[in-house]
C-alpha cells in the first residue's frame, strides 16, 4: 500500500474583529486584547445583542478597496471577507503567481446562513397589511443585493476559485457552527487522498444584520450583556451568559508535502488528523456528557496516531454557553483522563466573538499558530470559577510552552461535531 | 475485492411518487411530475414545477415543537433515508450508531413570507417605514422562537441523524447539484477508508416557495416561457429548466461487510471526480472542466470510455449549459457513439438541484438491474447538433452494466459519478 500523502499548512489568511493581518491578529490574541465592543451599525440602538465582535471600519474600507471591481456588485460583507482571507492565504502561501497546474487546486468553505432581508418583505407590503405575491412575482429583480435569494451558499466558494484561479474541487460546507472545521477536514481528506494538491479551505460569515441580530436571542442561546462588552463574552467561567457574535474569515492554503517541499514553501504545521461525528441527541442542545464531542476528539487522534497524551494544547469551541462549555470540558476529561489536567484548553471566541459557520477558520489558524510558535493566547474574562469547569483554560494571559500537537474543536446547532489535529512539521 | 463499495439500500422521493418502484415504472411509461405549483403565493411567477406530495409517513420522527417549522426538506429526508434504512437492513442492528456515516447535499434553506411578515408589521413607523428600533424592541419577537433552527441547512439533515441514531463520520454539502454528489462520494470515500461501516448519502432538493422560484428567476434557470414551460434537455428549442422537488438516498458500505451481514448489492460505486472552472457568477461550466470532471471519474473507476452504456447527463435545459455537456460528451466518448446512450431525468422531474444527481444515480441503479432505460421526455425536437444516442421518445430495453452521472451549478462546478451493476 502506497504511503499515506501528508497534509501540510503553507498559507493563511485572515479577517477578524482583530484586524484583516495574521501577525496583528496574532499579537493582539496572545497579549489578550480583546476585539469585542459596542455594536456600530447604524439603526441598532435598540439590539438586544449589544457586545459583538465586528471587523473594524478602517479594515472594511481595506478590502473594499483591494475588491474595486466588487464595489457596486458586492452585498454581502461575508463574501469580501472570504476573497479578502482567500487571497491573503495564497500570497502568503507564495502561490499568487503560481504557474503550475491549476486543475489540481482546489476550495472548501464553510457558509452560513445568508441574509433574510426584513426589507425585501417590507418593500411588497399592501395597505391592508398583506404581502403582495404578484408583485414580488413581477419585480423580484428588485429584491436586495444582500438577499440570501441573490447570495447562494456556495457563492463565496465560487467566486474564491474565479479569484484564486483553482479549476480542481469546489464544495461548501454547511453545517452551522461546525462548517468551516468540517470544510478544513474536509478539504485536508481530498489532498491525502491525491484528489487535489492544494486546498484553499476555511469559512467566512456575518450575521451583523437585523435578522441575524435577533437570531440565537430567540433561540435562547446569545448573551445579553449590557455592561462592558469586552466582557461579554467568557467561556468556562461561571457567569458566562451566551454566545457572542463575530464575523469574519480565515481561510488557509493547505498543500501536499512533496508539492509544498518541491516548490520550497514555509510550512507552518502539518495537518495530522481529523474526525467528525453526531450527537443524534437534541436539536437545540448539546449530549450533556459531552460524547458526540468526545467521539470526535477521539476519531481526530486515531486519524492522526496520536495518544491522548500527544496533545498539548486545545483550541475549544468554547461559545460561552452554559451548555457547551460543561459539555466540552467534560468530553475532554473523559477523552483524556489524568492528561487533561496537563494540556491547555482555550477559547478564541473569548477575544474574536463567535464567527459562526466561519468559526473553525480563524480557530484553525490560531491552533496552527499555536504549535508553529509554542505560543497559546488565553481565555480572556476567566476570573468566577465554575467548579464543574476545571481544566486549564489559559485564564487572562498568554503562555509560551511547548506545543507539539493541538485539538481544535467546533460543534454545531443541530449536534454535528469535528475536531482536526495539527502538528509540528517534520520532514 | 476487499475494498470495493457497494449500494445496498435506496430511497427515493420526488414528483412521480413517494416510492422508487413507484416513481421507476412511472418514468419508464413516460410519464412527468409537471404541474402547475399549486401554491397561492408561487401563482404569479406562472411557470409549473414538478412538487412532492406531503409524506404523512413521514412525521413519527419529528418532535412535535418542532413540528411547526420543519416542512418540505425534512419529509423528504426522512422518507428517502427510512427506505434506504430498510433496504439496507440497518434496523437489524448490526452496525454500531457511530459506525453509521451520513452525508447530504441539501439545496438551499428559504424563509417563507409569512415566517417573517407579522415582525415586519410589528415594526412599521407612523408613515409605514421599516422602523429598526420597533423591530428590536419588540418586532421581532413576533418570529416563532423556533424559526431559526428551521433556517440553518443542517437541521432536517440532524432531525434525521436523531431519528435514525446516526453518529458516525458527517457533513452537509450545498446547495446546487455538484453537492449530491459531493455527499455520494463522500459515503462511498468513507467506508472504502474504514471510517464507517456503513454511510447514508444522497441529496435534497430546495423546498419550491416564492423565495425560490424568485431565487431561479435572479439566477436565469427558469424557462420562462409561461404556463407552457417544460424543461427540455438537448432540445433545440430548450429555453431553461422548471424546478423540482426531490430527494435520493443511497445506503453505502463494503462488499465483503454486505456479504458478511447478506445484505444484497445493488450496485457497486466505482468512481468520482470532479472540477470548476471559476469564470464567475452565473456561469455554466465549460465543456473542458465538465470533461475534466467526467475523465477524473473514469481514471478513478480505472475504466474506459468505452466502458460505459448509459451516461445521465444533467442537461437541465439551460442553453449553454446543455451545450458545454454536449460537447463534453462529444469529445471524451467520441468513437463509443455506437453504445453509449444518453438519458436525462430533468425532462420529467425538473431540476431537484442537491437531490438531482441523487435521484439520478438511483435511476441508473434501476436501469442497470431492469435492463431499460426511460425516455427523455421533452428533447423533441433534439439539437441538430447532438452526435449521440439520446434515448427519446419510448423507453429503450437495453443491458446497462455501467453507468455515469453527471451533476453540475451554474456557478461553475461539476461532478461526476460511475456506478456499476453487481450482476
Amino acid at each position: 500500500m502506497a504511503a499515506r500523502r501528508r497534509v501540510v499548512v503553507t498559507g493563511m489568511g485572515l479577517a477578524t474583529p482583530l484586524g484583516i493581518d495574521v501577525e496583528d491578529n496574532w499579537r493582539k490574541m496572545f497579549a489578550g486584547i480583546s476585539g469585542i465592543g459596542r455594536l456600530s451599525l447604524p439603526g441598532t440602538e435598540k439590539s438586544p445583542v449589544r457586545a459583538v465582535g465586528e471587523v473594524k471600519a478602517d479594515d472594511l474600507e481595506r478590502i473594499w478597496r483591494e475588491f474595486p471591481g466588487r464595489a457596486d456588485s458586492e452585498g454581502e460583507k461575508r463574501t469580501l471577507f472570504a476573497l479578502w482571507a482567500a487571497r491573503s492565504a495564497m500570497k502568503d502561501a507564495g502561490l499568487d503567481d503560481y504557474k503550475g497546474c491549476r486543475e489540481r487546486f482546489g476550495v472548501s468553505l464553510a457558509a452560513g446562513l445568508g441574509i433574510n432581508s426584513l426589507d425585501d418583505i417590507h418593500r411588497w407590503i399592501t395597505a391592508d397589511r398583506a404581502f403582495d405575491y404578484s408583485g414580488f412575482a413581477a419585480q423580484c429583480h428588485r429584491v436586495s443585493r444582500e438577499s440570501i435569494l441573490r447570495n447562494s451558499s456556495s457563492r463565496a466558494a465560487s467566486l474564491v476559485a474565479t479569484e484564486c484561479c483553482c479549476r480542481g474541487p469546489n464544495l461548501t460546507v454547511t453545517t452551522a457552527c461546525a462548517s468551516a472545521t468540517q470544510a478544513i477536514g474536509m478539504a485536508a481528506r481530498m489532498v491525502e487522498r491525491g484528489e487535489a494538491d492544494v486546498m484553499l479551505a476555511g469559512g467566512a460569515d456575518s450575521m451583523l444584520n437585523p435578522v441575524g441580530l435577533v437570531f440565537f436571542v430567540l433561540l435562547g442561546s446569545a448573551s445579553l450583556h449590557g455592561g462592558d462588552p469586552v466582557e461579554a463574552c467568557r467561556p468556562f467561567d461561571r457567569k458566562r451568559s451566551g454566545l457572542v457574535m463575530g464575523e469574519g474569515a480565515g481561510i488557509v492554503v493547505l498543500e501536499e508535502e512533496s508539492h509544498a517541499v518541491g516548490r520550497g514553501a514555509r510550512i507552518f504545521a502539518e495537518v495530522a488528523g481529523y474526525g467528525s461525528s453526531m450527537d443524534a441527541y437534541r436539536l437545540t442542545a448539546p449530549e450533556p456528557e459531552g460524547r458526540g464531542a468526545e467521539q470526535s476528539m477521539r476519531r481526530a487522534l486515531e486519524d492522526a496516531e496520536l495518544p491522548p497524551d500527544g496533545i498539548d494544547y486545545i483550541n475549544a469551541h468554547g461559545t460561552s454557553t452554559k451548555l457547551n462549555d460543561l459539555a466540552e470540558t467534560l468530553a475532554i476529561k473523559r477523552l483524556f483522563g489524568d492528561h487533561a489536567r496537563r494540556l491547555s484548553v482555550s477559547s478564541s471566541k473569548s477575544l474574536i466573538g463567535h464567527l459562526l459557520a466561519a468559526s473553525g477558520g480563524p480557530e484553525f489558524i490560531y491552533t496552527v499558530l499555536s504549535v508553529n510558535r509554542d505560543e497559546i493566547h488565553p481565555t480572556v474574562n476567566l476570573v468566577n470559577r465554575d467548579a464543574k469547569c476545571d481544566l486549564d483554560y489559559v485564564p487572562n494571559v498568554g503562555r509560551a510552552k511547548t506545543v507539539r500537537a493541538a485539538l481544535s474543536n467546533s460543534f454545531g446547532f443541530g449536534g454535528q461535531n469535528a475536531s482536526i489535529v495539527v502538528k509540528k512539521y517534520r520532514g | 475485492m476487499e475494498n470495493r463499495v457497494v449500494i445496498t439500500g435506496s430511497g427515493l422521493v420526488c414528483s412521480l411518487g413517494s416510492t422508487e418502484s413507484e416513481v421507476w415504472s412511472r418514468l419508464v411509461a413516460g410519464e412527468e411530475g409537471t404541474a402547475p405549483v399549486g401554491r397561492s403565493d408561487c401563482d404569479s411567477f406562472h411557470c409549473p414545477a414538478a412538487r412532492t406530495e406531503r409524506f404523512s409517513e413521514a412525521n413519527p420522527g419529528i418532535q412535535q415543537r418542532l413540528g411547526q417549522i420543519m416542512d418540505t426538506h425534512l419529509a423528504l429526508l426522512m422518507k428517502a433515508v427510512g427506505d434506504a434504512v430498510l433496504g439496507s437492513g440497518l434496523n437489524a442492528g448490526d452496525i454500531p450508531a457511530d459506525q453509521r456515516g451520513f452525508f447530504a447535499g441539501m439545496g438551499m434553506v428559504d424563509y417563507e413570507v409569512a415566517d417573517l411578515l407579522p415582525a415586519v408589521l410589528e415594526s412599521l413607523g407612523p408613515a409605514g417605514e421599516l422602523d429598526y428600533n420597533r423591530f428590536y424592541s419588540q418586532g421581532y419577537t413576533h418570529i416563532y422562537p423556533l424559526w431559526p433552527l428551521a433556517m440553518l441547512n443542517n437541521i432536517a439533515f440532524c432531525q434525521v441523524g436523531i431519528r435514525y441514531d446516526i453518529r458516525g463520520e458527517n457533513c452537509v454539502f450545498s446547495p446546487y447539484a455538484d453537492s449530491g454528489l459531493y455527499a455520494i462520494a463522500e459515503g462511498y470515500r468513507t467506508v472504502k477508508e474504514g471510517r464507517a461501516k456503513l454511510a447514508l448519502c444522497g441529496g435534497v432538493s430546495d423546498k419550491i416557495s416564492a423565495s425560490s422560484l424568485a431565487r431561479a428567476v435572479l439566477s436565469q434557470l427558469l424557462d420562462s416561457s409561461g404556463d407552457g414551460a417544460r424543461c427540455r434537455p438537448f432540445s433545440i428549442v430548450r429555453k431553461g429548466s422548471i424546478l423540482g422537488e426531490g430527494c435520493g438516498i443511497v445506503a453505502v458500505e463494503l462488499l465483503s461487510h454486505a456479504a458478511q451481514r447478506k445484505a444484497v448489492p445493488l450496485a457497486e460505486v466505482l468512481g468520482f471526480g470532479s472540477a470548476s472552472d471559476g469564470e464567475g457568477e452565473l456561469s455554466h461550466p465549460g465543456s473542458d472542466t465538465i470533461s475534466q470532471a467526467m475523465c477524473t471519474a473514469l481514471d478513478q473507476s480505472g475504466i474506459k470510455p468505452s466502458d460505459i452504456d448509459l451516461l445521465i447527463a444533467h442537461a437541465d435545459g439551460n442553453p449553454a449549459g446543455d451545450e458545454a455537456e454536449m460537447e463534453a460528451i462529444h469529445t471524451v466518448f467520441s468513437g463509443c457513439f455506437d453504445r453509449l446512450m444518453v438519458y436525462s431525468s430533468k425532462g420529467a422531474l425538473g431540476h431537484m438541484s442537491a437531490a438531482a444527481p441523487a435521484v439520478d444515480t438511483l435511476i441508473g441503479i434501476n436501469c442497470m438491474r431492469n435492463g431499460m432505460v426511460p425516455p427523455t421526455l421533452h428533447a423533441d425536437p433534439v439539437d441538430h447538433r447532438v452526435r449521440f444516442d439520446l434515448v427519446a421518445g419510448e423507453c429503450r430495453p437495453s443491458r446497462v452494466r455501467r453507468c455515469l452521472i453527471n451533476s453540475r451549478s451554474h456557478e461553475g462546478r461539476c461532478a461526476s459519478l460511475v456506478i456499476g451493476s453487481c450482476g
